[in-house]
């Protein structure tokens, strides 16, 4: 793990306790944590940032 | 040669006209008219040879890739043309390279998805929100409304066996005399997972439709609302922008254009073979052009690392002294270069849309602030 992965994990677990009652903001949380972008099914699947 | 550009995305014209007449597209209602000197539909033999370059361009970068079927409509092509297309793509790209379609989703018929499925071809297609919305700016080119065919052919995606996989998303351009609560209800409602929303195109020398000034906010105003909505919903769909945003805030990574501070690099292939930049800068004043006539011919790794590739490759990140001192830039990314341009200063400005943006991030920032200290 680089440093700017584990500072981003720490921020997300110092949020963690935070934003529960958001079922969006919970999601992204754990997102940040596993250092994922998005659900493997989801819009951006594959690396397609250039969606118009 | 210098060092080479990763190429993240590569938008592949397969047609250069649309069945859709759009207000707001920036390809044929923003001035720039040089879709009429391309070919309607890309050729067999250009689309074998960009994919033969693309593969050689792939084996020699470290970079995933995604090729994204683009027009235009790309579905105007037909069902056959556009399944020799993919089974060209994917004969010289075949997975994990991610392969899309942007469609208005007119002519998404049954034959359509099953190619799709069959060559794992992601779909995303274009519908702005409810009826009433999406048909005043999106007829087709008969002045028709077109809003009940594209639900249509989204139910379709989602009722085929693999539906679920192969609808990427949606992607909706925000209308500010619509309600963000009736749009994202509306998405919902379709069985959408997921949507994103552009704002409306425009620059320093003309506006974006709805923007009284640089300093408004009626797109940051219009985009918090939708925020308060998504926050509340206990189970949300997915807005990729505010995700990408909300989670760059939290200090995770984003994927989207224009957001977060993340190298991109894109190739543009119109229909004639020919090399442009990033295609939203024809709303520019036609500033998509390479002085090069670069086309799938010529080495592509060549191309990505020349001296004039470089440049424009480097004036997409923010440049003016406003964004380069802002502590919000690793957040907002300074937007699209098109929303930076002017023909004072090209590309060296803030975004037309940057005081939306830092409405936007210090509404998300007071969302989420009060509860750390809980």
């Amino acid at each position: 793990m680089n440093a700017v992965t584990s500072g981003h994990r720490a921020r997300a677990e110092e949020t963690t306790s935070v934003a529960l009652d958001s079922a969006a903001l919970a999601r992204l949380i754990a997102e940040v944590r596993n250092d994922a972008v998005s659900a493997p099914t989801a819009y951006n699947r594959t690396h397609n940032r250039h969606n118009r | 040669m210098g060092r080479a550009v990763a190429i993240d995305t590569v938008l592949v014209k397969l047609a250069s006209r649309c069945n859709l007449d759009c207000d707001y597209c920036y390809v044929y209602r923003m001035g720039d008219q040089a879709w009429r000197l391309q070919p309607k539909i890309m050729s067999p033999e250009t689309l074998e040879v960009l994919a033969q370059g693309l593969a050689a361009l792939v084996a020699d970068q470290d970079a995933p890739l995604s090729i994204v079927f683009h027009g235009g409509e790309p579905l105007l092509v037909g069902p056959d043309r556009f399944e020799a297309a993919c089974s060209t793509i994917r004969r010289w790209l075949p997975s994990p390279v991610g392969l899309h379609v942007q469609t208005n989703g007119l002519l998404l018929s049954d034959a359509v998805i099953d190619v799709c499925a069959r060559h794992d071809v992601g779909i995303s297609i274009s519908i702005d929100g409810p009826a009433w919305m999406h048909d005043r700016h999106r007829p087709d080119v008969r002045g028709r409304a077109s809003h009940a065919a594209v639900v249509a052919s989204i139910h379709r995606v989602l009722s085929h066996p693999t539906g679920q996989d192969l609808l990427s998303g949606l992607l909706a351009v925000v209308d500010l005399e619509a309600d963000p609560a009736e749009v994202y209800a509306f998405f919902k409602s379709v069985g959408a997972p997921s949507v994103d929303f552009l704002y409306r195109d425009g620059n320093h020398d003309a506006l974006p439709f709805g923007k009284s000034s640089v300093v408004s906010t009626e797109y940051g105003d219009w985009m918090v609302r939708l925020l308060d909505v998504y926050l509340a919903d206990p189970s949300p769909i997915r807005i990729r922008l505010l995700d990408d945003m909300l989670r760059l805030i939290l200090g995770g990574r984003a994927v989207k254009e224009g957001v977060g501070d993340e190298d991109y690099g894109i190739l543009v292939v119109e229909t004639d073979g020919s090399i442009t930049k990033n295609d939203t800068l024809k709303s520019a004043d036609g500033s998509d052009r390479f002085t090069e006539t670069w086309t799938v011919h010529d080495d592509l790794k060549s191309i990505v690392s020349s001296t004039s590739f470089l440049a424009y490759h480097d004036s997409q990140k923010p440049s003016s002294p406003k964004c380069l001192s802002c502590p919000e830039l690793r957040v907002c990314g300074g937007g699209m270069p098109t929303h930076r341009w002017s023909a004072r200063a090209g590309l060296t400005n803030p975004s037309v849309f940057c005081e939306d943006q830092m409405r936007l991030i210090q509404h998300m920032r007071m969302r989420i602030a009060p509860r750390k200290v809980a």
